[in-house]
């Protein structure tokens, strides 16, 4: 049986007409395991990050619940990039959402091809896979009562 | 037809060649998360209920972690083959050990002499006195053997104190041997180098090979092991913390055979002294006549023959016009002086001595290399 991580969260109360909890998230990291098969296709799949060495994938997950009595809207979930962690390209765009990155910290947000940083000479240019400290997504909504969400990104542990 | 009066002395490759590689041992570090590391990750959450913003989710007090586990992976790679005369002593065979990991180890060394195949023919020796003799330098981190320069002085290995890598670490080692003289040329004895991963001093259960792990889930706290090797020759298998490589001492020697040769180069004597000149063939040995002695030295083996002495005595019936020395010979000269021409050889008095010459191996497609004395006399 695998043994998740949850993270358990206790949601500060703004005041009394509003509700105690409202969205419940929780991340978890697994490692991705690719297994090629005889006839050259490939099996992937997901187990405990038990026995991680470094070149091996990691994934990490954020999975969202409403809990509320009333449909949540608006939702930006931000997760950073370890630092011992390299990101793989593309893996954050899923579930149909485009993610923004930040390559400075989690201040300023972009598109991935817009995401740039200067050069040792001063010039701007495209951020490298390694510069993205930051990744965040954008979830319209609503996020109707007891709907559940998730996203996740990939990186290779350095 | 060959004339006792000649002998033939040379020393078998007296510089033996030690084909070290030039390469490097490894061409970049790995730079791999050291092993025990606890990845942690986190993440916040906004969003709005009724269009009024709510307060942020941050999971910054229960971040979500992981242990990296250590990686245990090694090369063994000869660092080239020695190519050496049979006879000789203290010979060395260099080898790699690489640390490919993300912790420190610890080594067991040991040397397998390969068994009779179809590539290994003979076994080299152990130095006299000597158990098989290892000693090793711990690389200064260029990838690039220099024993006792930049890489230290050289360690002798004791089991009971194994040497110890950090992660993208280089170990040399060297085994040193002597060659039977019952060795000839082309024989092949192949050493391998089997080095197994420890428990380095830093371990409770130091000295002992690494196992692997995996015995649960053990997604935090100590590291733990996973091993990576690949397998290097039939001395050990992948998987298992342990890698090896072969060199071979290949024996080379130069194989000399030595001809004399008499001919008449005129029979009236002329255009004596100039070699090779033209000659006119033919003609009878009488008083008068020049005569021509060639002596061929060969070599048809793998190494060059030094230190050449080619002696020749004439016999008293001549007189001493000219010789000279070519072929294939290197460096080489007529000590002492050829006898002036004219000078009557009886009792000995013409000698031809050529001393210092040598004659390399031939290159391929060539089967053997070829010096020659030649030498003109008159009868008289």
């Amino acid at each position: 049986m695998r043994n998740l991580i949850l993270t358990t969260l206790t949601i500060a109360c703004l005041a009394a007409a509003l509700p105690s909890y409202a969205l419940t998230a929780s991340q978890t990291v697994q490692k991705e395991v690719v297994v090629q098969l005889p006839d050259g296709t490939e099996t992937v799949s997901r187990e405990a990050a038990d026995l991680v060495t470094p070149g091996e994938r990691v994934v990490y997950t954020l999975n969202f619940t409403n809990d509320d009595a009333q449909p949540a809207t608006d939702l930006v979930l931000t997760m950073p990039i370890p630092g011992e962690i390299k990101f793989m390209e593309g893996t954050a765009s899923n579930n149909n959402m485009t993610p923004e990155y930040s390559a400075d910290g989690g201040k300023n947000f972009s598109s991935r091809e817009q995401l740039k940083i200067r050069d040792i000479d001063g010039s701007l240019i495209t951020a490298s896979s390694s510069d993205i400290t930051h990744i965040r997504w954008t979830v319209p909504g609503p996020l109707a009562v007891g709907e559940t969400g998730n996203l996740y990104f990939k990186g290779v542990l350095r | 037809m060959t004339n006792i009066n000649t002998f033939l002395k040379a020393l078998l490759g007296a510089t033996a060649l030690t084909a070290f590689s030039t390469g490097t041992a490894q061409a970049q570090a790995n730079d791999f998360t050291p092993a025990g590391t606890e990845v942690s990750n986190t993440f916040t959450l906004d969003y709005n209920v009724g269009g009024v913003a709510q307060p942020q989710i941050d999971s910054t007090a229960t971040p979500t972690l992981f242990t990296v586990d250590r990686l245990v992976d090694l090369t063994v790679t000869s660092n080239g083959d020695a190519i050496v005369v049979p006879g000789a002593t203290d010979e060395e065979l260099v080898f790699s050990v690489s640390n490919e990991g993300n912790d420190t180890q610890a080594y067991d060394l040991t040397i397998v002499e390969e068994t009779a195949t179809a590539g290994d023919t003979i076994d080299s020796d152990d130095p006299a006195g000597a158990v098989p003799s290892l000693v090793y330098y711990i690389d200064d981190g260029n990838g690039t053997f220099e024993p006792g320069a930049a890489d230290g002085s050289a360690v002798t290995y004791d089991p009971n104190n194994p040497p110890e890598l950090g992660a993208d670490e280089v170990l040399w080692v060297v085994v040193t041997q002597d060659i039977p003289i019952s060795a000839t040329d082309g024989d092949h004895a192949d050493l391998s180098l089997v080095a197994d991963t420890l428990e380095p001093a830093s371990s409770p259960s130091a000295g002992t090979p690494v196992t692997a792990d995996g015995d649960g889930n053990n997604l935090t706290g100590a590291a733990e092991n996973v091993l990576a090797d690949g397998f290097g020759t039939d001395n050990e298998v992948a998987n298992a913390g342990d890698h090896s490589a072969t060199g071979t001492f290949i024996i080379a020697s130069a194989t000399i055979v030595g001809e004399k040769v008499v001919s008449i180069h005129t029979e009236d004597g002329t255009n004596c002294p100039s070699i090779p000149g033209t000659p006119v063939p033919g003609g009878y040995s009488i008083p008068g006549a020049c005569v021509e002695y060639i002596i061929s030295v060969e070599n048809s083996g793998s190494a060059t023959a030094t230190d050449f002495i080619v002696n020749d005595v004439l016999p008293s019936e001549l007189e001493f016009v000219s010789a000279v020395f070519g072929g294939d010979f290197v460096s080489g000269s007529f000590t002492p002086a050829l006898p002036a021409a004219g000078t009557d050889c009886l009792s000995g008095a013409c000698v031809v001595n050529l001393t210092g010459a040598s004659l390399p191996a031939p290159v391929a497609p060539a089967i053997s290399t070829t010096g020659t004395v030649t030498i003109r006399a008159f009868v008289k």
